[in-house]
């Protein structure tokens, strides 16, 4: 079934795959971003609510959905790294790690700019915020496990095994915040994940959603090729597509 | 233009414009961060995987020049 | 040797040199109650505060003395070798990891759940609410031991263990903090507490299947 699969665990076919990906879904996410933020701030209607402070959403939520979406990615490429000893997933681990944490950093900053005119503070113990930022400490401990081993090999298979028990994790860490928080503060703070949402709020919220996946998808598939090259750099295909 | 009466309209983002403008600005400060970081691990690997290259030729020349003496 | 024997005789092994290096496992234990007694001199003496701090500190103090002794669970078998030679004597990894999770929970952590009791005159809290603390420190320290095992499993061969080890370890306990803060809160209001203590207790049998395995993946590791 995944025989179709089988020439791209060769490192130079991973390369130009993942080369040809990263053209492939840079302009996508770039277009897509442009798109999605100025329908965002420009031409979505002023929430009724929260006045204009709500088109913050359009770029958090994109990112706090994904910052999750990537540890999970994180997670299972790790796993499958273990299960079947393939070195090129234990790479991509470590290149999506770095854009991870970025979307979390995001996710926290807006959200805390969200917050203060919201509620009138820089911060909240709100469920979201909450469980961003125990995701953040997860992306750093994965960076510090790997800089702990001066091998590099041993640290990426160190840093898989701490992927997977994170991604074990993240649900449990996520529902049970979301439980402490509806115990601590009571429904305060639920309007601002309301049930539902208006179509004119929605396209652009969607756009940016998508775009800051095929982001994910290219700097992932770019940052693996760079990581590729500097674990292959002896090898004769480097040398010939780096034409020296 | 859009949901605003005019440019200043949108600009001032009915008084929320510090909230919103710096989180905009901080998400695409990051990401074109992470951008230049990438790029310039990139360069900093073609740079080291060249060195390594040219090492390697020169010491290539020396034995040549040694096995024809 | 049948797995039940090898069982009950390795964790005897391990009790029988802890017995010699008295002062390796009495370390944490002293960190325990040194942080509680910050807790009193750093807010003052009034007893209402602390009795409302008492279980929140008995909850960090642990965690701070797990994160002691953590990084000694497998450095010394690991750095003799009597590790490696147990992972290839044909014994399945994960019991080995396992008996060694049960000997570290009765060396380091029951002591320090025992020692918790110093909470009740220290920082006036009522007993029977210590009762219920005593519970929730229970079940948390097994999780922590689980999860702490695949942490100091992972560090064993490097040298930059112990800040990296808090980073590893806090952000996943903290599910275990959350349900046991809710017990506690409940028991103060004289609520029923059984429904997050049981959750907790899922939790702990939970890591109790999962982590021997990834920790043996973790030893594996750092030993080839």
């Amino acid at each position: 079934m995944f025989r179709w699969l089988h020439p791209y665990a060769k490192p130079e076919k991973a390369y130009q795959l993942s080369m040809a990906f990263q053209k492939f879904f840079m302009p996508i996410a770039i277009i897509g971003l442009l798109v999605g933020c100025v329908w965002g701030l420009m031409f979505a209607p002023t929430d009724y609510q929260q006045s204009d402070s709500a088109r913050i959403m359009y770029i958090h939520v994109p990112a706090a959905i994904w910052s999750m979406g990537v540890y999970m990615s994180m997670g299972i490429a790790g796993f499958c790294a273990l299960v079947w000893q393939i070195r090129l997933l234990e790479i991509s681990v470590l290149a999506m790690a770095p854009i991870g944490a970025a979307f979390t950093a995001i996710a926290l900053f807006t959200g805390s700019l969200w917050g203060k005119p919201m509620w009138g503070t820089w911060w909240v113990w709100d469920a979201r915020l909450t469980s961003e930022l125990i995701l953040l400490f997860l992306y750093l401990g994965v960076f510090a496990l790997f800089q702990s081993f001066d091998d590099k090999r041993t640290g990426a298979k160190a840093a898989c095994i701490l992927a997977v028990i994170g991604m074990v994790n993240v649900p449990i860490i996520h529902y049970s915040v979301e439980w402490w928080n509806t115990l601590h503060q009571g429904a305060s703070i639920t309007k601002l994940d309301k049930p539902s949402i208006a179509p004119s709020m929605l396209w652009p919220l969607l756009i940016n959603i998508v775009s800051v996946l095929c982001l994910f998808i290219a700097f992932t598939c770019y940052r693996f090729a760079t990581e590729l090259l500097r674990a292959e750099s002896h090898r004769k295909w480097v040398l010939e597509i780096l034409g020296k | 233009m859009g949901a605003f009466e005019s440019f200043a309209d949108f600009l001032a983002m009915n008084g929320y414009a510090f909230y919103v403008w710096l989180s905009y600005g901080l998400a695409f400060l990051l990401i074109i961060g992470l951008f230049v970081w990438s790029k310039w691990q990139r360069k900093s690997i073609e740079q080291e995987i060249g060195q390594q290259q040219q090492v390697r030729t020169v010491r290539q020349q020396q034995v040549n020049s040694e096995m024809k003496l | 040797m049948s797995f039940s024997k090898f069982f009950v005789h390795s964790i005897k092994r391990d009790l029988q040199i802890a017995a010699i290096q008295k002062h390796e496992f009495l370390l944490p234990v002293l960190f325990f109650i040194l942080v509680i007694v910050l807790f009193p001199i750093t807010v003052g003496p009034d007893g209402k505060l602390l009795a409302r701090l008492a279980s929140a500190v008995g909850w960090i103090a642990l965690i701070l003395s797990m994160l002691i002794a953590l990084p000694r669970m497998f450095a010394e078998d690991y750095e003799n070798g009597w590790l490696e030679q147990l992972f290839l004597s044909g014994t399945p990894h994960s019991l080995i990891v396992t008996s060694r999770i049960i000997s570290f929970w009765l060396l380091y952590c029951l002591p320090l759940v025992i020692c918790s009791f110093l909470l009740v005159p220290f920082m006036s809290m009522e007993i029977n609410l210590w009762s219920v603390l005593v519970q929730t420190l229970l079940l948390g320290s097994i999780l922590t031991a689980c999860l702490g095992a695949v942490a100091s499993a992972l560090l064993v061969s490097s040298r930059k263990g112990g800040g990296v080890m808090a980073l590893l370890l806090i952000p996943l306990l903290i599910p275990a903090l959350i349900f046991a803060g809710a017990a506690m809160d409940a028991a103060q209001q004289s609520l029923p507490y059984t429904a997050p203590i049981t959750i907790l207790a899922a939790l702990a049998v939970f890591s109790l299947t999962i982590a021997p395995l990834a920790t043996a993946q973790a030893l594996k590791l750092n030993m080839g």
